[in-house]
């Protein structure tokens, strides 16, 4: 009992991290981001589904990187959120705005509900149930045609400029700066959460909920938490989606939309926020120019990577980011894991 | 450095088509599934574009005789979301600079472009998406291919007019399934039949024992389907066999299910059958022959046609004349106009664009499998010439 109490780490000692080296790497993707809207200008369409897709899989890292929430069902919330946003703006109101919140509400709601439904399970019990309601929202989708389309997809999303200024044009200027933004708030956001108090209860949740319960962490309420704001992030990415396609197919529902998230994250690197990006824009970016070549081929290569990430960099290609750095500055960053 | 010198290499082979690019190349962007649960739509689109160009080549000559070549630009859309299809339509358009779209094997990717092709003023031939309100979402929509509810309503006026007098319908649960059955419904009764029930099974059902028994209770003349290829409607008429429907004399009236490129995967369970399509693949059209005898040079004796080959071939066919007589700069409208009312012989048989609608007017045949030379194929056994989409019939356009 006489060890001397350590030093107690603010969370922005995390943020800034050891040195010069983090700082620039804090600041790269957002230079890329902002340099990738001078730079390759026709390619906006293309930046903003890959941003849309960082974002939805940087809710998921927050649920099943952090939390250690194992769910294949978070198409539900990021097809809810496309929905509401879509029918808000055939129904209600055109203002994208206005749409998002309601998208965030109604999903943030959702995430609530469900999750208190079935977050006292854990393991392969809830992931079948995460499979259940992903597949039951799909049906729904499906059936209510007269709300939704159905399965020929919801027509006629028209939108009012963003606060009455910023047109959605053709060439996706607005869409893309939009998303960029949206993207970077829910990033602070996230960051903020995973570095707070309350972030650092889910890494010893995720470690060993019964000793966490055991020195008095609220485990169910900690987890319903950090679902519910992770579904309200997946629905701001389905937002997005709806807005900048201005067309909602029953796909954003499917099975295979959680497939392909958690595909991505996993390529990238879980629980280090920026996995997300990497996953994200390495996936879309490979299957872009692969399919260019040749239209059939590009699932072999994507897999390929996907079994050399997983086989050989246990953090995702995060890890190449690391042992770049250790190779250069010979200084070790505590990773996330362990 | 040999690595080095290797890869510029690859970088210069790449970039090179693009340097030869010049004024008189008239590109056509066509997006279609190439990987995932779809992509056998992609590649029938690709193999009739590729017989057509080396039938055709692919320099032709516009109107002040100057040759233009034809360059297909071919987009996969990964069986992904139609979101896919928008951002690939952006920048087919905005960086290939293409004249055309082409392509859509499913509705919600045609409909996701129609933004594209109305601001950018891009002529958009869809070579299958087939639900009925499609070409109504932008003026610049042209359609090849078919609506569902085409066969449907032949379907039902080839039933009341050949002895059936009770019908039962089972159709696959999703919007063409619907749309199906209500206008098979419609035009049977409106001939005077009664439909005694209705069923929709599950997209993937393959279970459709209880159906069947339902059906059998009823006992109905006909049953209709609107099932989707593969196990759901092999298991189908497996079922419907199984159950004894057939030997009770239900007959099986069906739409796209026994399509010549499917019949391998049937038994004899199939003879009998009878369905409404556009597009009997042994028709002894001339071109329907040099079609089919193209993309079994070009691709092996495996290789034959659907309907996704002659939608694609004929929208190939309307692009190079509109290119033939408008020259490779018109404007996008001026193409369309070109398009509105013509009328081509499609290996099918003769197709017009409907000048109104920018849909297909098309014969209907109705086919009944039989067994030749050891082998199941489609028999024509009645016609309905040149019909117009029912569903814009039923639902004018607002002026």
């Amino acid at each position: 009992m006489s060890a001397p109490t350590p030093k107690p780490t603010s969370p922005l000692g995390e943020m800034t991290g050891p040195g010069r080296f983090s700082l620039v790497g804090h600041a790269l993707p957002w230079l890329v981001i902002a340099a990738f809207y001078f730079l390759v200008d026709d390619y906006l369409g293309l930046g903003t589904q890959v941003m849309i897709w960082v974002l939805f899989a940087l809710s998921l890292d927050l649920a099943l990187g952090y939390a250690g929430i194992v769910t294949l069902g978070h198409a539900a919330f990021y097809g809810l959120g496309a929905y509401a946003a879509g029918i808000f703006s055939i129904h209600v109101s055109q203002d994208p705005i206005l749409g998002h919140f309601f998208a965030i509400g109604v999903t943030a709601l959702f995430g609530l509900l469900s999750g208190a439904l079935i977050l006292h399970t854990t393991g392969v019990t809830f992931l079948m149930l995460t499979l259940v309601i992903v597949s039951i929202m799909f049906e729904i989708g499906n059936q209510a045609r007269g709300l939704t389309g159905g399965d020929d997809g919801l027509q006629g999303i028209r939108l009012d400029p963003i606060f009455g200024v910023f047109d959605f044009d053709l060439w996706g200027h607005t869409a893309y700066i939009y998303t960029a933004v949206v993207l970077f708030i829910w990033f602070v956001i996230a960051w903020r959460l995973v570095h707070s108090p309350f972030g650092r209860s889910l890494d010893g949740i995720r470690q060993n909920a019964r000793r966490m319960r055991a020195i008095g962490t609220p485990v169910w309420w900690r987890l319903l938490a950090i679902y519910t704001i992770s579904a309200a992030m997946a629905g701001s990415a389905g937002a997005l989606s709806a807005h900048a396609t201005k067309f909602v197919g029953l796909s954003v529902l499917s099975l295979l939309t959680s497939g392909v998230v958690t595909v991505m994250l996993i390529l990238g690197g879980t629980r280090r926020l920026y996995g997300a990006f990497i996953g994200a824009a390495i996936y879309y970016i490979v299957q872009e120019w692969t399919a260019q070549i040749s239209p059939y081929f590009w699932e072999f290569v994507v897999g390929i990577m996907l079994i050399a990430t997983v086989l050989f960099l246990d953090g995702g290609l995060m890890e190449l980011g690391d042992r770049g750095a250790r190779l250069l500055g010979g200084r070790r960053r505590a990773g996330g894991g362990e | 450095m040999k690595r080095f010198i290797r890869a510029a290499g690859v970088v210069a082979a790449l970039a090179l088509p693009m340097a030869s690019a010049s004024a008189d190349v008239v590109k056509v962007g066509l997006l279609a599934d190439f990987t995932g649960a779809f992509a056998v739509w992609g590649s029938q689109f690709q193999q009739a574009i590729k017989a057509y160009q080396e039938v055709h080549g692919t320099k032709i000559k516009g109107p002040d005789g100057k040759e233009n070549e034809i360059q297909f630009v071919y987009r996969d859309l990964t069986s992904a979301g139609p979101e896919k299809a928008k951002q690939l339509a952006e920048e087919l358009v905005l960086r290939e600079k293409v004249k055309f779209l082409a392509g859509f094997d499913l509705s919600p990717q045609a409909m996701s472009v129609a933004d594209i092709a109305t601001q950018a003023k891009i002529p958009t031939i869809i070579m299958n998406a087939a639900t009925a309100s499609i070409t109504r979402g932008s003026p610049y929509f042209v359609r090849v291919s078919m609506t569902i509810p085409q066969h449907g309503a032949a379907a039902g006026r080839w039933a009341a007019k050949n002895g059936v007098k009770t019908a039962y319908t089972i159709v696959s649960d999703y919007a063409p399934g619907y749309d199906a059955e209500n206008f098979f419904t419609k035009e049977f009764e409106k001939g005077g039949g009664k439909v005694i029930g209705s069923e929709r099974s599950p997209q993937q059902e393959t279970n459709y024992a209880a159906y069947m028994e339902k059906v059998l209770r009823a006992k109905p003349d006909a049953l209709f389907m609107f099932q989707p290829a593969g196990s759901p409607s092999l298991a189908f008429v497996k079922a419907y066999i199984e159950r004894g429907l057939k030997a009770a004399g239900i007959k099986l009236i069906g739409t796209g299910e026994m399509q010549q490129i499917f019949l391998p995967q049937f038994n004899d369970d199939a003879i009998g059958v009878v369905t409404s399509f556009h597009y009997t693949e042994t028709n002894k059209n001339p071109e329907n022959i040099a079609l089919r005898a193209q993309l079994k040079k070009m691709f092996g004796q495996d290789a034959d046609a659907d309907i996704a080959s002659v939608a694609a071939w004929d929208g190939t066919d309307l692009i190079y004349q509109a290119v033939a007589a408008l020259g490779p700069s018109a404007d996008g409208l001026k193409y369309v106009d070109f398009f509105k009312g013509k009328k081509l012989n499609s290996p099918r048989g003769p197709i017009m664009i409907d000048p109104d609608e920018r849909d297909v007017i098309q014969n209907i045949y109705i086919r009944q499998v039989e067994k030749r030379d050891g082998k199941l194929v489609n028999i024509d056994i009645g016609q309905e010439d040149m019909v117009k989409d029912p569903w814009k019939l039923e639902n004018p356009a607002k002026k």
